[in-house]
């Protein structure tokens, strides 16, 4: 196959310009299809409005007070003095709740993609690096676990932490949250595509140690799997909701996606001029949603490359 | 070399756990035996946590389900649960709901999928790359933060996409955000947060696509519709096969959207729209942990036979792979 990416690299493949668009292909091509061009070009639009304009409104959205939002045009700008008023009423709301909320999910994803990080790249390696009984038992398993959907498992999850009377505590959101087949699978990928056996099996027969060998060949190679491993990890405990609101009962103990959807109660349908918490109003929401969804958007658009190589690999594409 | 100074030799004084020095007989099988069970203390830790946060819940929710009578009552049956879950008038309405949510979901999503591969594949560049971050990034909206901005694009009092419901004869929310609309609601929302990540993948797999075959259709006269779809479909149609498996699996698995417009103050959405939204009312408003597990158990073998059919018997994902 001509088109081969490397994991380190740039995007490998040669530019494909579209075989007719050289020459005579070209002028050809474009009398053919100038209809076609257009459709596309309307297509691709229709969809950027489809998933753009969302982004856009959601972010144009805190620069209006609750009255503007209905009656000033959807993607017209307010002040950022009105960010500064929603910012201030969504942090004080219920005696400061939302920083609480803030600080759960930081402390829920820290602990749980550190668990996910350590497990998943020491089984990749383990998975990648050796044969022994047993490997194709795991891999399987491993790959059964990482096709189920998450939710499956909520549930009879909830049924062991309650036998184990770890509800409504940060272990029964952490501990299960720590395991990530995705993230086993992708190291397992990447170290069996990265690392050269020989490598290994030369230092063995020099005499290194294994753990030498992990700590020395394999984990310097592994830091682009690290930074993928943990932030889609990162991105599924952020985002983690069902989880979350089945464990914990406290509010004070809620995470920022659970929080946020005991603010949305009664906000949409009841009277939107009426707020349900002092000073949580539509502008206040967007700015919510806002602050939920910007760690993930920010840390993909840095990384959106690697992170499109490692789904590719995910799915054995690349 | 940086291994030198972890010589175990110049650690340890013995020979390495390789055995490949020269040494006494019980010194090498330690060491074999070491060696041996090097791979299994790397994976242990992952092992651990599969059997207690994979299998073990499953097991256990199999026990409950079949032997807790928890609210039913004395002398049920093995499988009162089961029953008492399915004949439970919510159930058949639950599975319509999901049903009709899949089937306005899935075509949709595969269609949208790969027609937007297919127009990014088509001429590859800046402006290409430029849409796809543009699809992806709504991933990164979940749960709260999806429903929150759908509730709003479908409010036409505020909504950018005021001009759809002018044309649809909408003009008030509560028009909008009915009972009937909300498996295509759930499924706007689901289309929006995940359809990014598999154009991503179907437009990766698109550019795998051997040039010298489109060159020679392009030669032989090909124009670029029949090019998509006589000689990109063809290639990439395992991928349709792969998506409709994996988000049925996903589908019958609903629960944040419809909970969240529930706790939105939707009041029209019933608290169990979706059978996982069931089984945790039944162990949350009932305490009939029995039922819930029965109805968690029914679910999870749904997505457990798809994950095992999508591994056994594609080629997907390389479990095999032997180096």
């Amino acid at each position: 196959m001509s088109t081969k990416r490397g994991w380190h690299g740039v995007d490998k493949r040669p530019a494909r310009q579209g075989p007719n668009l050289t020459g005579l292909g070209l002028a050809n091509a474009r009398l053919r299809s100038g209809g076609f061009w257009l459709a596309r070009v309307a297509m691709l639009w229709a969809l950027a409005l489809f998933f753009g304009l969302p982004l856009l409104w959601l972010v144009l959205a805190p620069s209006k007070t609750n009255g503007q939002l209905g009656t000033t045009a959807p993607l017209s700008f307010g002040s950022f003095g009105n960010y500064e008023t929603a910012f201030h009423n969504l942090f004080n709301a219920q005696g400061g709740i939302f920083v609480t909320w803030l600080e759960n999910s930081f402390i829920y994803v820290a602990a749980s993609v550190a668990i996910a990080l350590v497990l998943s790249i020491c089984a990749g390696y383990a998975l990648a690096m050796f044969q022994f009984p047993g490997r194709r038992a795991v891999l399987i398993a491993t790959l059964i676990a990482m096709i189920t959907p998450s939710a499956a498992l909520v549930l009879p999850v909830f049924l062991e932490m309650s036998l184990f009377h770890l509800l409504n505590t940060a272990f029964a959101v952490i501990l299960p949250s720590g395991f990530f087949p995705f993230g086993a699978y992708l190291s397992y990928v990447y170290f069996s595509t990265s690392l050269p056996r020989e490598i290994v099996e030369g230092a063995r027969v020099d005499g290194a140690r294994e753990f030498a060998i992990f700590r020395s060949i394999a984990l310097p190679l592994a830091k682009p799997l690290l930074g993928l491993v943990g932030f889609f990890a990162f991105v599924g405990q952020w985002n983690n909701f069902f989880l979350v609101s089945v464990m914990i009962s406290s509010p004070g103990r809620y995470n920022l996606q659970v929080g946020m959807s005991t603010l949305l109660s009664g906000a949409f349908f009841a009277n939107p001029s009426v707020p349900i918490a002092a000073g949580i109003l539509r502008p206040e929401l967007a700015l919510g949603g806002m602050l939920l969804a910007a760690p993930v958007v920010v840390v993909f658009l840095f990384v959106q490359r690697y992170l499109i190589r490692g789904l590719l690999a995910g799915y054995g594409i690349g | 070399m940086v291994l030198d100074q972890d010589d175990p030799e110049l650690k340890s004084g013995g020979p390495g756990p390789q055995g490949t020095m020269s040494g006494p007989g019980a010194q090498t099988s330690i060491a074999r035996r070491r060696q041996w069970l090097t791979p299994y203390a790397y994976l242990s830790p992952f092992l651990v946590f599969l059997a207690v946060f994979g299998i073990f819940p499953i097991l256990y929710s199999v026990y409950l389900s079949l032997t807790s009578t928890a609210g039913n009552g004395a002398g049920a049956g093995l499988l009162s649960n089961y029953t008492t879950g399915d004949r439970d008038f919510r159930f058949l309405s639950s599975s319509e709901n999901i049903g009709e949510y899949v089937l306005i979901w899935l075509p949709t999503l595969i269609v949208l999928v790969f027609v937007a591969a297919l127009l990014l594949d088509q001429r590859p560049g800046r402006f290409a790359t430029a849409m796809r971050v543009l699809f992806y990034v709504p991933g990164a909206l979940a749960g709260s933060a999806s429903v929150l901005v759908w509730l709003f694009m479908l409010d036409p009092s505020v909504s950018p996409f005021k001009i759809v419901f002018q044309i649809l004869g909408l003009s008030n929310v509560n028009q909008v955000i009915t009972p009937p609309h909300i498996a295509t609601i759930v499924a706007i929302i689901a289309i929006f947060t995940g359809s990014g990540a598999w154009i991503v993948i179907v437009y990766g797999a698109l550019s795998g696509i051997p040039r010298e075959m489109l060159e020679a259709a392009a030669l032989d006269g090909c124009g670029q519709v029949r090019l998509a779809w006589n000689i990109k479909l063809p290639q990439i149609r395992r991928y349709a096969v792969l998506i409709v498996v994996l988000s049925f699996a996903t589908g019958t698995q609903v629960f944040v959207e419809p909970t969240i417009l529930y706790s939105a103050g939707a009041g029209f959405v019933s608290p169990t729209w979706s059978i996982n939204e069931l089984s945790y009312f039944y162990a949350f408003t009932y305490g009939r942990f029995g039922v819930s597990a029965a109805l968690s158990v029914e679910l999870f073998l749904v997505s457990l036979l798809i994950a095992v059919v999508v591994v056994l018997k594609t080629g997907f994902l390389s479990a095999g792979q032997s180096r």
